[in-house]
């Protein structure tokens, strides 16, 4: 349990054994590799032949990257059922090497760069023939747009209420003027004029004064029409080049599991040569150096020894100040629990691992903000199958596994609060009811009410809280004895605990939990607690004075305490508005059912169903969320400060494929 | 009519309207913001669409809260059965200033979160596993839309009627 010891190692074998001896750690997933750092700084320079080879490996796999992106578009996206490819390592590395992925590649990118640039080119012809089409009806052949000696054409647009102005003001410029209509749309009308080049000065004043704007038509020879056809021509031998390579790479697109397979065997090849670097090289031997967890050594040692025996792997002390990674490790049952550490970050190496302290209170708290039972079996159910049926990556199967365990304590909480569906007692079946001794009708199992008694849970949540934190300063303060300068961790940490532990004594006497002579003891143990915090909390201040003013202020620090206390209200607020959701639901269903006539049934259905499902998700989501902060903010922050670096081991990193066992 | 009705009930639907009205504004804007942030992400990255709505749904919360108040309302002065209770004016009031806490701070906390959830939408996109962080920060500052909601739920649930 907790945090798992790291230990630092290097690894001396000979040169002619290096590649096999990093396949072997890279199996192993069992250590990260360090570069050794020497007086002149670390030395990671590849020679120029493995650099060489890295550039190639580099190369092939962005090819191959992108090819998988390009064929994943033909390719029908895989059911959350279909089987993944499953394969172990030997089989992952004689495919890849039979493949001929480099046709392959170079096919698709082949293929790819017609697509692509059909596709540009129609868009360009398209936008000219969009353009030009407005003209279509010009009777000029397009060399003559140029005018003559003594004459000029100009083309152009303007919005068409302008138009009889513009047709006056043209005509009556000169006798050597003609404006004529080509065509006209919604907006505007398209014209051409004609005008000797003597009065060009007057024509462009009319056009600039009527907002005319002139269209430069193609240099070509024909009418526009005969253009406008070729224009489309070009775009049907495009279209024909893009359903040719469409044709062509759905075909290919038969390669994508190969491909598959030789990205993620490149990927580990590529990683493989990256760390090569951080080796240090003589001319016959080479030194691997790293962290790796103690209970790895012995099977690298074993699985060394079956390769060669010209090996020598020793322990060495990590430099002053080191960071050294931290790897953590709990029991089967709590392992789940390590998703919800993971989102705060992982813990420092002199720390303790939260996991195992914070499971119960988290799945307690998450199924007091869900409080249904219902949704905490079809939550179990869900989940439950979601493991058996569906091949999931390490990551998710924790949390998957956690949302099953917090199904199961909400089918619990939810009993005990009486959540069923946020349904009455009086419209469920009898089997599922009881009458109390008041004649009260309630579930069978309840214990309380949060509607009708939202003070009772209040103050169990509450309760809750006091006790976690509590737990959390004790926690602090056994870990500040183990590992610190035991009196100051005893003078910092022990006043605090002394007073919290009274103040929950005299909470409980005051509550009559204890017997009533109690009061007075909790009274004098709280004023003892608030003395010691006095004396000791400003104990590094020089003069007497300063000593006792911080110790007061430090007494504020009460506060602090208090409000996360009060913090811990959110766990009733979340159960209520479950609860409250899910009545509405309710309602509306029986509302829909009276409403409409006839087939209002199956509205009530449709709308509690998926009221329901609605329910689940969004306080699912909620859930986790909230009761996650609470183990962030008010519990970490009274023992742990965080911050760790996770070990990240060599390894064989897939993306699309699942590694089996060798044997 | 007037009788029948008392001369509380309109000053409690009009708390409800606030709570409805507010608590949804404040999530409109906040989901808003942060889905404006996410497209964004997601243009780029579509792989992590699911993560984007996950971090654009988190302020959407603040209006669902704002309903329930309104909800409480409606059903404990009858008016969603059909059979409105008589509210006196003082009872009228009572409701009002009920509903108060939840509309207030559900509006600002709505605005507020989606603000956080759309920068946390600039940590997905630069890795994906800082996921968790990203929700964390943005709930942080829902903590006070719960707080208001629960104070105005038991505020309704015990005002005598």
């Amino acid at each position: 349990m907790a945090i798992a010891k790291t230990r630092k190692i290097q690894l001396l074998t000979t040169l002619e054994h290096k590649t096999e001896v990093l396949e072997l750690l890279q199996n192993t997933n069992a250590m990260e590799l360090q570069a050794i750092s020497t007086e002149e700084g670390v030395e990671t320079q590849h020679s120029p032949n493995q650099l060489q080879k890295l550039q190639e490996i580099e190369l092939e796999f962005a090819n191959i990257d992108y090819s998988i992106k390009v064929l994943s578009r033909y390719v029908k996206a895989k059911g959350l059922l279909a089987e993944p490819i499953c394969l172990n390592t030997d089989q992952v590395k004689e495919k890849a090497e039979e493949s001929k992925h480099k046709e392959i590649t170079k096919e698709i990118l082949k293929h790819e760069n017609n697509l692509l640039q059909a596709r540009n080119e129609k868009a360009a012809f398209q936008a000219e023939l969009d353009t030009y089409q407005v003209w279509k009806n010009l009777g000029v052949n397009l060399e003559n747009l140029d005018g003559s000696a003594n004459s000029k054409i100009i083309l152009g647009s303007l919005k068409k209420e302008n138009y009889n102005e513009i047709y006056q003001a043209v005509n009556n410029v000169s006798a050597l003027t003609s404006i004529e209509k080509i065509n006209q749309d919604d907006n505007n009308a398209y014209i051409l004029i004609v005008f000797s080049k003597e009065l060009e000065t007057e024509l462009r004043e009319i056009t600039s004064r009527y907002k005319f704007t002139e269209t430069e038509l193609p240099r070509e020879k024909g009418l526009l029409k005969a253009y406008n056809q070729k224009l489309q021509k070009q775009i049907e031998t495009c279209e024909e080049t893009i359903e040719k390579a469409e044709k062509e790479l759905k075909s290919l697109s038969k390669h994508l599991d190969e491909l598959m397979i030789v990205h993620d065997y490149l990927n580990w090849e590529k990683e493989k040569l990256e760390e090569d670097k951080k080796l240090t090289k003589t001319n016959y031997s080479c030194i691997i150096q790293g962290w790796i967890p103690e209970k790895n050594i012995e099977k690298i040692e074993d699985q060394l020894s079956k390769i060669t025996n010209r090996y020598l792997l020793r322990e060495i002390e990590p430099e002053k100040g080191e960071n050294i990674p931290v790897v953590i490790k709990n029991n089967k049952f709590i392992e789940p629990f390590e998703a919800v550490t993971e989102i705060y970050g992982l813990p420092k190496s002199t720390e303790i691992d939260p996991t195992p302290f914070l499971a119960v209170y988290f799945i307690v708290f998450f199924g007091m903000c869900l409080t249904d039972a219902a949704y905490g079996i079809i939550m179990f159910v869900c989940t439950a199958l979601a493991l058996k049926f569906l091949k999931l990556p390490q990551g998710l199967r924790k949390l998957v596994k956690l949302l099953m365990y917090g199904g199961l304590v909400t089918f619990v909480i939810g009993g005990l609060f009486g959540g069923w569906f946020s349904l009455s007692p009086d419209q469920v079946p009898d089997f599922l009811t009881t009458t109390t001794d008041s004649g009260e009708q309630i579930f069978i199992f309840q214990k309380i009410n949060s509607l009708t008694d939202p003070l009772t849970v209040l103050i169990l949540s509450l309760g809750l809280g006091f006790f976690q934190i509590l737990m959390g300063t004790y926690m602090k303060l056994i870990h500040a004895i183990k590992t610190g300068n035991k009196i100051d961790a005893i003078l910092d940490v022990g006043p605090w605990a002394f007073m919290l532990t009274g103040i929950g004594f005299a909470i409980l006497a005051a509550a009559s939990v204890l017997p009533q002579n109690m009061i007075a003891i909790g009274k004098w143990w709280v004023i003892l607690g608030a003395v010691i915090i006095v004396l000791t909390q400003g104990r590094d201040k020089k003069n007497i004075v300063g000593k006792l003013v911080s110790g007061f202020l430090s007494l504020y620090d009460l506060i602090g305490y208090l409000s996360d206390v009060l913090s811990y209200s959110r766990l009733l607020a979340l159960g209520l508005a479950t609860a409250i959701i899910g009545l509405a639901v309710n309602i509306i269903a029986v509302l829909m059912k009276d409403m409409i006539p006839y087939v209002g049934w199956i509205f009530m259905i449709i709308v509690f169903v998926g009221g329901h499902v609605f329910n689940i998700l969004i306080n699912t989501l909620g859930s986790f969320i909230h009761s996650g902060r609470l183990q962030f903010v008010e519990f970490f922050g009274k023992f742990l400060e965080g911050g760790g670096t996770g070990l990240k081991p060599f390894s064989k990193k897939c993306k699309y494929i699942f590694i089996k066992n060798n044997s | 009519m007037e009788q029948f009705l008392g001369d509380g009930l309109a000053l409690a639907l009009a708390g409800a309207a606030l709570a409805v009205g507010l608590g949804g504004a404040g999530s409109a804007i906040g989901v808003g913001l942060a889905g404006q942030a996410g497209a964004g992400v997601a243009t780029e990255q579509p792989e992590k669409f699911g993560k984007v709505l996950v971090l654009e749904a988190l302020p959407g919360t603040q209006g669902i809260y704002g309903f329930l108040v309104g909800f409480l309302i409606l059903l404990f002065t009858g008016v969603l059965v059909g059979e409105p209770k008589e509210i006196s004016l003082a009872q009228g009031w009572q409701l009002f200033f009920a509903c108060l806490p939840c509309a207030i701070a559900c509006l600002s906390s709505g605005i507020n979160q989606g603000k956080v959830s759309a920068a946390g939408m600039n940590m997905i996109a630069k890795d994906g596993s800082q996921m968790g962080k990203a929700i964390v920060l943005s709930a942080m500052v829902e903590t006070y839309a719960v707080l208001g909601f629960l104070i105005s739920a038991l505020l309704i649930f015990f005002i005598k009627l």
